[in-house]
């Protein structure tokens, strides 16, 4: 007489594995209280809110008050410094300048040690704080140019945490925010389409929670 | 009565009591015959022998049924065997469906649950780009990269976007909007050639144009660009940027402290007027669109005092706009006034092409129809515009554009004033041959045509246009245009006497009418009504 195999064990290893699963999948589904959100693409488009515009770079984070810039940047423009698109110093923040037909003023961010670092939005009292609240999101919305880390393959000089954090930040004011990215050789410009053919200047906000 | 051996065997066998042993023997061998595999009778064979003192038969029986008794133990153990196989895989199955289907069960509905729970949300209304007008975005963007491509192979092409609609606007704004877009992107490319060769000239900055239902121009010496010496190429390329940053600025104080802050620091020279004049007229818009007409007169004052040409006639279409907007008919009147005298002043002293006067005569048609109610004006100067374009012999394709845009206004005119039809068949035949047409226009053109036929009883005719617009709409995934019906409208209530004619006419209207929130399937209904109508006359 043939000897009838047993299935006692190969029933307690499947019905503990497939318990342990099903432990694993429930615990996720009570853990994962994440959202996503099925953006349209593009999900640029127009806006009639104004951009105030920022800088992150190296976990740090730069205001670009365009009135001050422009007038700087005017200054060195008509001493001859900004002539055949030569760098240019534009007194703010360690902001170099460049301007040139294709890109308009590019903003050249090699010092970054005057910035402001990301883990001053946590201080109530911090200027970055303040800067951040004092946009109006009735009629303007934040715009960030973001170093990213691709430059020499480490992440060091990205500026994505100090974006993301600034973003939440901003998120919970109901601000909008949009951003681009950028880096050495591609970086921060203001340019106006109408009259720079590769101008690429086109603000946007990501639709917010 | 004492049993003798086999006793209970000859009963079952149903033989005498008296039956002999070799009887019982013979009986048992023949029933052995039928049965022979039997080991109780074997055995009982071997037993009857044995009391016959056969031994040897006896013994040979014995091992017969010891042998047919193992045999059939065999055959029992194998059936039972199969037995015990049957009954385990039916276990097997009823395992299986018993362990796993519940298994089976929980992941399935862990599977919905889990994709309910990470489904993405929707996003919300008022972050949705679709509530931006989302295909259209597309569409430009489309169409821009095309456009951008065939002007990077063709730099002598010249297109303009500014008629596309645009959700965000009003009719009324859109009107008013021409000169912001259609006119001042052709005034910054036709002035880097006219006026600055007239800047170039050294005369002292001062207008050169001066209205004669105004005052002699008095411009404070801070207003003017007077400043010898070339034009600096990074300033100009540094303001062309700093124009992305006030266009999008609302705050008008801003860009007013940012445009003479600015011109402090640059001592605006001659030579550069065109760039400060740029920078005042965002002053002046932006001003006019928060309806300050102090500011927005000082601002056009201060455009005026740049000096430059190609601004003359921004001036005084926001200078009508405004007073017209403050109630002084007399002022808006002597501004439009002097935005003719601006257009002829160009026509005759500046380089400006035919296709930008043109379209200043454009504008003036407009300005007359739109705050004056005067369709003769409005009919004039598109006629002239028209002539202008007709009588030029190399058609470019900037100018073929203009034509388009300004024998659709014409033609809007001649329905308002139902012109004879000669005139209404000649225009018609241009339009129709143009080539410039949009499928947008196109159902403005007709839908413009079959009021026309409506209200000359040419009902046969009607019925073919709007035939065309039906059929159009069927085929349009969306309708995309730009055309203020607020003057036409206003005018049906004098251009048709006839009420059943008037109410279609202006359903007609409403069909056709871009910025009313209508569905196509809406407009085709629309369209079918008016048809049905026509079918009863």
């Amino acid at each position: 007489m043939k000897n009838l195999i047993s299935l006692d064990s190969l029933t307690d290893i499947v019905s503990n594995s497939v318990g342990i699963l099903i432990i694993f999948a429930v615990i996720n589904l009570i853990h994962d209280d994440s959202k996503t959100y099925q953006l349209e693409i593009p999900i640029e488009h127009a806006t009639d809110l104004s951009p105030v515009f920022f800088i992150s770079k190296d976990d740090r984070l730069v205001h670009l008050d365009t009135d001050k810039l422009f007038a700087n940047a005017t200054l060195q423009a008509t001493s001859g410094a900004a002539a055949n698109k030569r760098l240019f110093p534009l007194d703010y923040s360690g902001l170099l300048g460049k301007i040139d037909r294709d890109n308009g003023i590019s903003f050249y961010a090699r010092d970054t040690t005057e910035w402001a670092a990301f883990q001053d939005l946590d201080k109530r009292q911090s200027n970055l704080r303040k800067t951040l609240d004092n946009i109006d999101p009735k009629k303007q919305y934040a715009y960030f140019f973001v170093y990213d880390s691709s430059e020499d393959g480490s992440g060091i000089g990205s500026g994505f945490e100090a974006f993301r954090k600034a973003r939440e930040y901003l998120k919970s004011h109901a601000i909008k925010t949009g951003w681009q990215p950028v880096n050495s050789e591609a970086p921060t410009n203001i340019c106006d389409k109408s009259f720079s053919p590769r101008c690429v200047y086109l603000p946007s906000y990501l639709g917010g929670k | 009565m004492s049993k003798t051996p086999f006793n209970q065997l000859k009963i079952n066998w149903s033989l005498a009591e008296d039956t002999s042993l070799d009887d019982l023997l013979a009986q048992a061998q023949n029933k052995l015959l039928s049965d022979p595999s039997n080991p109780e009778l074997v055995y009982n064979i071997a037993e009857i022998h044995r009391h016959l003192g056969n031994k040897d038969d006896a013994d040979a029986n014995y091992k017969e049924a010891i042998k047919l008794t193992h045999e059939r133990t065999k055959v029992r153990g194998e059936k039972l065997e199969k037995r015990l196989e049957k009954k385990r895989g039916s276990t097997r199955a009823k395992f299986l469906i018993l362990t796993f289907l519940p298994v089976i069960a929980g992941l399935l509905i862990a599977g919905g649950l889990w994709k309910a729970l990470a489904d993405p949300d929707p996003i919300p209304a008022e972050a949705n780009p679709e509530n931006f007008a989302f295909t259209q975005w597309l569409a430009k963007q489309q169409m821009v990269k095309i456009i951008t491509t065939l002007q990077k192979q063709n730099p002598e092409l010249s297109f303009d976007f500014s008629r596309q609609a645009s959700s965000k606007q009003s009719p009324m704004e859109f009107m008013q909007s021409l000169m912001q877009e259609d006119a001042i992107q052709r005034m910054k490319r036709e002035q880097q050639n006219a006026s600055t060769k007239k800047n170039d000239k050294g005369k002292d900055g001062r207008p050169e144009f001066q209205c004669s239902k105004e005052p002699a121009i008095s411009c404070p010496a801070s207003d003017i660009p007077s400043a010898a010496g070339e034009l600096r190429q990074e300033v100009v390329l540094l303001m062309e940027a700093y124009r992305s940053v006030l266009e999008n600025e609302q705050d008008c104080e801003k860009i007013e402290k940012s445009i003479e802050s600015i011109g402090e620091q640059l001592q605006w020279r001659k030579s550069e007027a065109r760039i400060k004049a740029d920078l005042e007229d965002f002053a002046m818009e932006c001003f006019y669109r928060q309806k300050n007409v102090e500011k927005t007169i000082e601002h056009a004052r201060k455009l005026q005092c740049t000096g430059d040409a190609g601004y003359i006639n921004s001036v005084y279409w926001y200078m009508t706009a405004i007073t017209h907007h403050a109630q002084d008919t007399a002022r808006a009147e002597a501004s439009y006034q002097c935005f003719q005298e601006a257009t002829d002043y160009i026509e005759k002293n500046t380089d400006f092409s035919p296709a930008y006067i043109a379209s200043r005569h454009r504008e003036s048609g407009a300005l007359a129809w739109l705050y004056f109610n005067d369709l003769d004006s409005a009919t004039n100067e598109l006629q002239k515009a028209r002539s202008l374009l007709k009588s030029i012999s190399k058609k470019t394709p900037s100018i073929l554009e203009v034509s388009g845009e300004i024998d659709l206004d014409l033609l809007e005119t001649y329905v308002t004033a139902n012109i004879d039809q000669d005139s209404f068949d000649e225009l018609l035949h241009d339009i129709n041959s143009s080539g410039r047409l949009t499928d947008g226009y196109k159902q403005i053109k007709d839908t413009l045509v079959t009021i026309y036929y409506l209200q000359n009883n040419k009902n046969d005719k009607a019925k073919i246009t709007l035939k065309n617009i039906t059929s159009r709409f069927k085929l349009m995934p969306e309708f995309i245009c730009g055309w203020d019906w607020g003057g036409f409208k206003r005018g049906l209530n004098d251009s048709i006497s006839d009420d059943s004619i008037r109410e279609q006419a202006i359903n007609m209207v409403d069909l056709a009418d871009c910025y009313i929130d209508s569905s196509i399937s809406q407009r085709i209904t629309q369209s079918n009504a008016v048809a049905k109508w026509l079918q009863g006359k």
